[in-house]
């Protein structure tokens, strides 16, 4: 498979709500508060809102499943959603992969509309960045 | 000798971390720059496996709110990697939903079945299209070459058997190729 760039996504995370020991493991839910996305393509920030729902199974990965609204530089919303792991104990290193969608109604950013992606993300100092990729 | 390294190591992390918040703060837009330089094409991909799926008679549920839904039942099916092995069962199927946009979105779910027993459910989520030629080819059940379209998906495992554990802990992508008796996927694991 072949990928190239499509964006780089940091996100701002208030206190999280820990709901607790749910039917499918611990839920612990991300309120996002703002960001910034940039890439070629396309840029300009996060709007407060959405979230990351998050479940910490028994088998100690967590799956994520989070959605916000993109607001690029010119004004076109995007909302963008994705799942995938984060799996803290894995072998090598911290696996955090996702596969972010988008849906647009801007004609500009259609093409978002007919691209899978991929995420790896990475835990920083004040919250997750992704580095997404278009798979091509 | 401990205490000493503790209170070392506990300052050393306090410090980088007064200093990433002040970084991040002064240099938003730097920090998102710097990391898509260092990082860009850069997400790596391991082969998973070659899944092939014969479909069965396709259900045309029709116009629905969302699109056009034509469900593909799967009858049979194999699958063939360094780590995995065997058969798809029947009984799965995509449910797929062609959208106004032309764009044929696809929802799979079904389970496989190792070589040495196992069962593992998957479900894949997956985006197809390509120039109205070759998609009209491609719904007359000719054989097109799959570079010609787009037909990418993102496959999701789950097992309880402890020898494919490690599928419970992986995202993949496919690529597709849609022959005239059903889909060949070609499955990455993300690195």
């Amino acid at each position: 498979m072949r990928s190239r760039p499509l964006m780089t996504l940091r996100l701002n995370t208030a206190p999280v709500q820990n709901v607790g020991g749910a039917p499918h493991g611990t839920r612990v839910t991300f309120p996002i508060t703002g960001g910034f996305f940039e890439g070629e393509r396309l840029r300009g920030k996060v709007l407060p809102g959405g979230d990351d729902w998050t479940v910490k199974r028994s088998d100690g990965v967590i799956e994520l499943d989070l959605r916000v609204t993109l607001e690029t530089d010119d004004g076109a919303l995007i909302h963008m959603t994705f799942e995938g792991i984060r799996d803290d104990g894995a072998p090598v290193a911290p696996y955090f992969r996702t596969v972010p969608r988008f849906e647009t109604a801007e004609s500009k950013y259609s093409f978002l509309n007919r691209l899978l992606a991929v995420g790896v993300g990475e835990i920083r100092a004040d919250g997750p960045v992704h580095v997404i990729e278009e798979l091509l | 000798m401990l205490v000493p390294g503790v209170i070392v190591y506990q300052t050393l992390v306090s410090v980088r971390s007064i200093w990433q918040r002040r970084y991040f703060r002064l240099m938003d837009f730097d920090v998102a720059r710097v990391v898509s330089c260092v990082s860009g094409g850069q997400v790596d991909f391991r082969f998973l496996m070659t899944l092939q799926v014969a479909v069965g008679a396709v259900q045309r549920i029709g116009a629905v709110p969302h699109g056009t839904r034509v469900t593909a039942p799967i009858a049979s099916g194999q699958f063939q990697g360094p780590r995995l092995r065997g058969k798809v069962l029947p009984g799965g199927g995509d449910w797929t939903l062609l959208r106004g946009d032309g764009v044929l979105e696809l929802d799979l779910r079904m389970t496989l079945e190792t070589d040495d027993g196992a069962l593992i459910h998957m479900t894949s989520f997956g985006l197809r299209h390509g120039p109205p030629e070759v998609i009209a080819a491609l719904a007359r059940g000719e054989s097109v070459d799959h570079t010609s379209y787009y037909f990418r998906t993102t496959p999701r495992f789950e097992t309880g058997h402890p020898k494919y554990a490690f599928l419970n802990h992986l995202v993949a992508v496919a690529s597709g190729d849609r022959r005239p008796d059903g889909p060949i996927y070609t499955i990455d694991e993300i690195v």
